[in-house]
């Protein structure tokens, strides 16, 4: 797992920053993949655009999120 | 980890608690957001039994391109959360917003998921804030 | 049912081009993108993440190319089963080696000690995932670097919930399974 200061020499600086300054997301995200930038990055697009974009309440999405975390015994 | 946006907009830990655990007898969420939960859990345990008879039940409350937001979303979770499972790591940020290391994340949060109103978050997040006050300087 | 967006690609902004991107992969079929397209924007950063997985980084695209299918295989889903990445074939993946990848790999002498543990990375993450454990990681460091376990680890994870939620679309349905 990368440090923060690590993540914050790296290409995800920007994300980091952003996590840091508004408390969310949880940088762990970029943490744990940063090894690879690129891929990291181009999954966070993802996980946003997925997670924060679209018709469906996000309540309801946020819900689904932490019933499917606590079913795959996911402690992130 | 929450979503700082859910919970500005009113998402309590309850109304997940209940999502979660009884959302098939609860009167907190409507046949919509019912059958969207039923749709993560097959997804995530018997996705054989999404077929077509379920999605035309879905496609009583929800469009095409609703269902297809909810398909993905919930696919990229069933993909990930294992995957994230098996890495063993805990979120940076406490459920009070302080950074902290990965052992006090592991020790406030313990060792499987469960609700943040569980009795032994709540004492470990209490415990946790103890120590910042105690720390010399404060 | 879902139905790919019955639309001309450049009507979709974006969309043309994550379909031109997307041919790497399907060889025209663009059933996939066009599902996701109902989405402003879901099928540009689910194609973008998922195209990175597979055809960047460092792991070898043919071991990536086979995991990819092997997961299809056990979603039970025919559409990411059926399709197949040109550049792969290109670089001499043939459907021999494919089979061999998606059945018994432990015993086979193609596949050398690393891509072994990839397959076996790959096979238990959905079945086993309490075998996905620190012993596990320790004996893949000793093959591959973290940047490209978590590489792996990456698509696994993709492409195992997009096969899941495409192998629902498939169930008994029509117009959602590729045409090969």
């Amino acid at each position: 797992m990368l440090e923060i200061d690590d993540l914050l020499e790296s290409e995800l600086a920007g994300f980091v920053k952003k996590c840091l300054r508004h408390r969310a997301p949880d940088p762990a995200f970029h943490a744990i993949q940063g090894h690879n930038p690129a891929l990291s990055k181009a999954l966070y697009i993802a996980w946003g655009t997925v997670f924060n974009t679209g018709a469906i309440d996000h309540e309801l999405k946020e819900i689904i999120r932490v019933q499917l975390s606590r079913a795959a015994l996911c402690n992130y | 980890m929450r979503s700082a946006s859910a919970k500005r907009n009113g998402l309590t830990e309850e109304r997940i608690d209940e999502g979660i655990d009884n959302w098939r007898d609860s009167d907190e969420f409507t046949d919509a957001e019912k059958l969207a939960l039923e749709f993560s859990e097959l997804m995530q345990f018997e996705p054989e039994k999404i077929d077509d008879a379920f999605y035309a039940r879905l496609g009583e409350h929800y469009s095409t391109p609703e269902m297809v937001e909810l398909g993905v979303f919930i696919g990229f979770n069933v993909g990930y959360h294992t995957f994230f499972r098996t890495l063993d790591f805990y979120p940076m940020f406490t459920p009070d917003g302080r950074l902290v290391s990965q052992e006090e994340s592991r020790r406030i949060y313990g060792e499987t998921p469960v609700s943040h109103r569980d009795d032994r978050v709540v004492r470990a997040l209490a415990e946790s804030m103890e120590d910042v006050d105690d720390r010399p300087g404060r | 049912m879902i139905d790919p967006v019955d639309e001309r690609a450049g009507a979709v902004p974006g969309l043309a081009e994550t379909e031109r991107s997307f041919t790497q992969l399907s060889g025209g079929d663009a059933t996939f993108p066009r599902i996701l397209a109902h989405v402003p924007g879901y099928a540009e950063a689910m194609w973008g993440a998922m195209s990175e997985a597979l055809f960047e980084g460092a792991v070898d695209h043919r071991l990536k190319e086979i995991i990819r299918i092997r997961l299809a295989r056990t979603a039970g889903d025919p559409y990411f089963s059926n399709l197949r990445s040109t550049s792969a074939a290109e670089s001499g993946l043939n459907e021999d080696l494919i089979e061999a990848g998606c059945s018994d790999f432990e015993s086979d002498p193609r596949f050398d000690e690393s891509e072994k543990w990839a397959l076996r990375y790959a096979s238990r993450m959905y079945a086993d995932p309490a075998g996905v454990d620190s012993v596990f990681y320790e004996e893949g460091k000793r093959h591959f670097t973290e940047a490209q376990i978590m590489e792996l680890g990456g698509l696994i994870a993709l492409f195992h919930g997009m096969a899941v939620f495409m192998s629902t679309l498939g169930n008994g349905g029509a117009g959602t399974r590729a045409v090969v």
